[in-house]
């Protein structure tokens, strides 16, 4: 298998003005993705999964705020010869290409901005980096990357029905196809979405689709373009349960039909893990534990973050629910973004921060510790 | 038992532009909701549940049918009328992206609402605020950010404290959950259990999972294309779903089928398992079944409900 996608040390801080503070929304995430897996992201509301997906497409507004840090992606060979074109024109830097195949989507990020933590302070150009970037994006994004909103509004254009806009993005992909093609192959798409009169929907708006079907025909239009990488961003919460495993089995269908990588981000675990190769597991905009789906599902035995078996067991298994058991809550809160992080990001809600290791908890935040090979964790628990 | 909310034989259809084919979002509608009491809605999505909630708050106008709200009837009045009422009712948006405007800031959204119905002081009204944030497990540091930066479920979450902030005596809640993690989802599920108690509050729960909706419903409203198939108490829908498609919410795991039929009949029938066992009786292909009561309280729309 080879390497897709490799994120590192992404470091994503927004500017409140009222406030005169830095918001941390992300700091030291990265992962590794390889081609026909699935990584799962999964996660507290508001710890930082969409801002990492949007970082990745290029598409945080950038103002203000700073971003930092390497994604290297393999794009399609006809796109590198273009990237690398472009890439040319600016200085070439050595640490920017990755085994000659992978590109750095960040390219140049270092030298127009850049940051010093203690006390805060900025120098940049992110306007002139951004106008730079976009150009090399425009080759990304669609054909090698390709993002399902998590608000289907965001994607769909309110003034063209659906079968509009699902043609002319397949228009763009597929030049040779005639217009009857077109239109089967759009029909097809939003069945395999599970929606039902695909027909019907085709000459609808998207005012007057209902909120699940909206979520469904942005995935057939992400589906077009043939992208190598699909981040999906919460692609089931509109979903009924029946449908969320239909849908899930597409996905593994399209997988291997299309040779699809997928990055699937989700607050639900047990829906990520029916899938996922591996899995994310970030908490207050940072990644707590990373491997592969065994390693990080396995409750009883094993090294587990304290944050991942909190979350792997405050979802209530079918039994549970039918019998009306009480939910489990995760007590207390994440802690407060402006801050700094001068303490492992878990340590008020941590039921393990005891006695000796607690002052260790209380001094710093934790590095990411390797515990196997491929499964990584932050805390102090599992240092050796 | 007082209703607060009542609808009788709601319809609402939506035709195609060409007027060729339509959607029917609400067939015949009826719906009771007591003081105090929670009604779950399922069904999958698309079927109407959203549309039933934005008629009864009056948001759209059903083709026909009627909604009672504490007695006065709703669709006969005049949106004159209906203001002042609508402190009363309240909606947790599904897409609360939409609800908002994203320019303004999260405390200005909150005050606009709290201020809507009571006149607290300045400092009355902060502490309010605060209270509100700490209920729905935010933090009070975000009351400084725009609306359009907050994260899904953070934005999901301020609407629930700006429903919860108005006091109402009726809250549709649609898809409140969806966004946000099971451990959220909990603290989310016993805030509303709370508010219901403190304030009496009724409730009509949306949702597409009935594992959630049972969680909290008194009684539960299975919905499928327009239609309700079944209503029932929660621990009968539990222990005696009658409906196939009940009986398939509980067990989503088995991959369903799809037969293509004409459009008549029961609006199940296309995915139906037991007509499918039942070697494809004409009657389910010809007519709908009606709603029918089996047994106290337990409404069913199928031919072979009792098999
Ligand atoms: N433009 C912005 N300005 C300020 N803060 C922001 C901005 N965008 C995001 N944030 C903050 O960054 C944090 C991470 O947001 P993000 O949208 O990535 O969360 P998420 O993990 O996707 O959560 P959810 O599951 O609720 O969608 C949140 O606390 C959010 O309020
Ligand atoms: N303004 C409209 N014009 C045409 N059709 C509409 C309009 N509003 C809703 N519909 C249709 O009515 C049906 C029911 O929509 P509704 O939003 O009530 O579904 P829902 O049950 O809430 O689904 P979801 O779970 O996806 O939110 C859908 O088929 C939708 O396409
Ligand atoms: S009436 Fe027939 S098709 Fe409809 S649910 Fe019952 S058995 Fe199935
Ligand atoms: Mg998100
Ligand atoms: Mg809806």
């Amino acid at each position: 298998m080879s390497l897709l996608a490799e994120l590192n040390d992404l470091k994503v801080y927004f500017y409140d003005q009222r406030d005169k503070r830095f918001i941390r929304a992300v700091e030291n995430v990265g992962f590794s993705i390889n081609e026909g897996t699935v990584l799962g992201v999964v996660g507290e509301s508001g710890c930082g999964k969409t801002v990492t997906a949007l970082s990745m497409m290029g598409l945080l507004e950038s103002e203000p705020g700073i971003i930092d840090g390497q994604f290297f992606f393999k794009p399609s060979e006809e796109d590198a010869e273009l990237i690398k074109q472009s890439l040319s024109r600016g200085v070439r830097k050595q640490n920017d290409y990755k085994k000659d195949t992978l590109f750095n989507l960040f390219f140049g990020l270092d030298r127009y901005v850049s940051f010093e933590e203690n006390p805060f302070t900025i120098i940049k150009d992110s306007e002139k980096w951004l106008r730079r970037n976009n150009r090399i994006m425009e080759h990304i994004r669609g054909k090698n990357i390709s993002m399902i909103f998590q608000n289907p509004e965001q994607s769909l254009n309110p003034f063209i029905p659906v079968g509009g806009q699902l043609t002319r993005t397949i228009k763009r992909f597929n030049r040779e196809a005639n217009s009857y093609e077109i239109k089967e192959k759009a029909i097809k798409l939003l069945r395999s979405v599970r929606l039902y009169r695909p027909e019907i929907v085709m000459s609808m708006y998207a005012g007057s689709l209902s909120i699940g079907m909206a979520q469904r025909v942005t995935i057939a239009i992400a589906l077009c373009s043939h992208p190598r990488l699909l981040i999906a961003d919460e692609p089931t919460t509109g979903l009924d349960t029946t449908n969320i495993y239909k849908m899930i089995e597409l996905l593994e269908v399209l997988m291997t039909e299309m040779n699809l990588t997928l990055m699937l981000i989700s607050h639900n675990i047990r829906i990520v893990s029916t899938i996922a190769s591996n899995i994310l597991v970030m908490y207050a905009g940072t990644v707590v534990e990373i491997g592969s789906k065994n390693y990080v599902m396995k409750t009883k035995k094993g090294p587990k973050h304290p944050y991942t078996e909190a979350l792997v067991s405050s979802v209530p298994s079918d039994s549970d629910i039918k019998r009306g058991k009480k939910l489990r809550v995760i007590p207390g809160t994440v802690p407060n973004n402006k801050r700094k992080m001068d303490c492992c990001p878990f340590l008020e809600r941590c039921p393990y921060a005891e006695g000796k290791i607690r002052q260790k908890c209380e001094s710093a935040c934790p590095e990411l510790a390797r515990v196997a090979s491929q499964h990584y964790i932050r805390c102090y628990l599992f240092y050796s | 038992m007082d209703t607060v909310v009542e609808t009788q034989g709601l319809y609402k259809y939506f035709y195609n532009k060409k007027g060729h084919t339509v959607i029917k979002a609400c067939d015949d509608i009826s719906l009771s909701i007591p003081k105090g009491k929670t009604l779950g809605l399922v069904g999958e999505s698309g079927c109407g549940k959203t549309t039933v909630g934005r008629i009864l708050l009056r948001l759209i106008e059903p083709d026909s049918g009627t909604v009672f709200f504490n007695g006065h009837n709703l669709t006969e009045m005049n949106e004159k009328h209906i203001r002042p009422l609508r402190k009363n009712f309240q909606m947790i948006f599904q897409d609360s992206s939409s609800s908002f405007n994203p320019r303004m800031r999260a405390y200005d959204a909150l005050k606009e609402s709290v201020q809507l119905y009571s006149d607290l002081r300045a400092k009355e009204l902060r502490d309010e605020i605060y209270h509100l944030m700490s209920r729905v497990n935010l933090h009070k540091e975000m009351l400084s950010h725009f609306l359009g930066s907050l994260s899904g479920g953070e934005l999901k979450r301020l609407d629930i404290a700006r429903v919860l902030s108005i006091h109402p005596a009726f809250i549709i809640a649609d898809e409140p959950l969806s966004l946000l993690d099971m451990s959220i989802q909990s603290q989310i599920v016993n805030l509303l259990l709370e508010v219901q108690k403190e304030e009496n509050t009724s409730l009509l729960f949306i949702s597409h999972d009935l594992r959630i909706v049972r969680m909290l419903s008194h009684t539960v409203a299975v919905m499928y294309r327009g239609k309700i198939v079944e209503l029932a108490p929660k621990s009968v829908i539990t222990e005696n779903p009658l409906h196939p498609y009940t009986k398939h919410l509980w067990n989503p795991k088995i991959s369903d089928f799809y037969v293509q039929f004409f459009e008549s009949g029961c609006v199940y029938k296309n995915s139906c398992r037991v007509l499918h066992r039942k070697g494809f009786p004409l009657i389910c292909s010809e007519k709908q079944p009606e709603l029918l009561e089996y047994e106290k309280g337990h409404y069913a729309a199928c031919h072979f409900a009792q098999e």
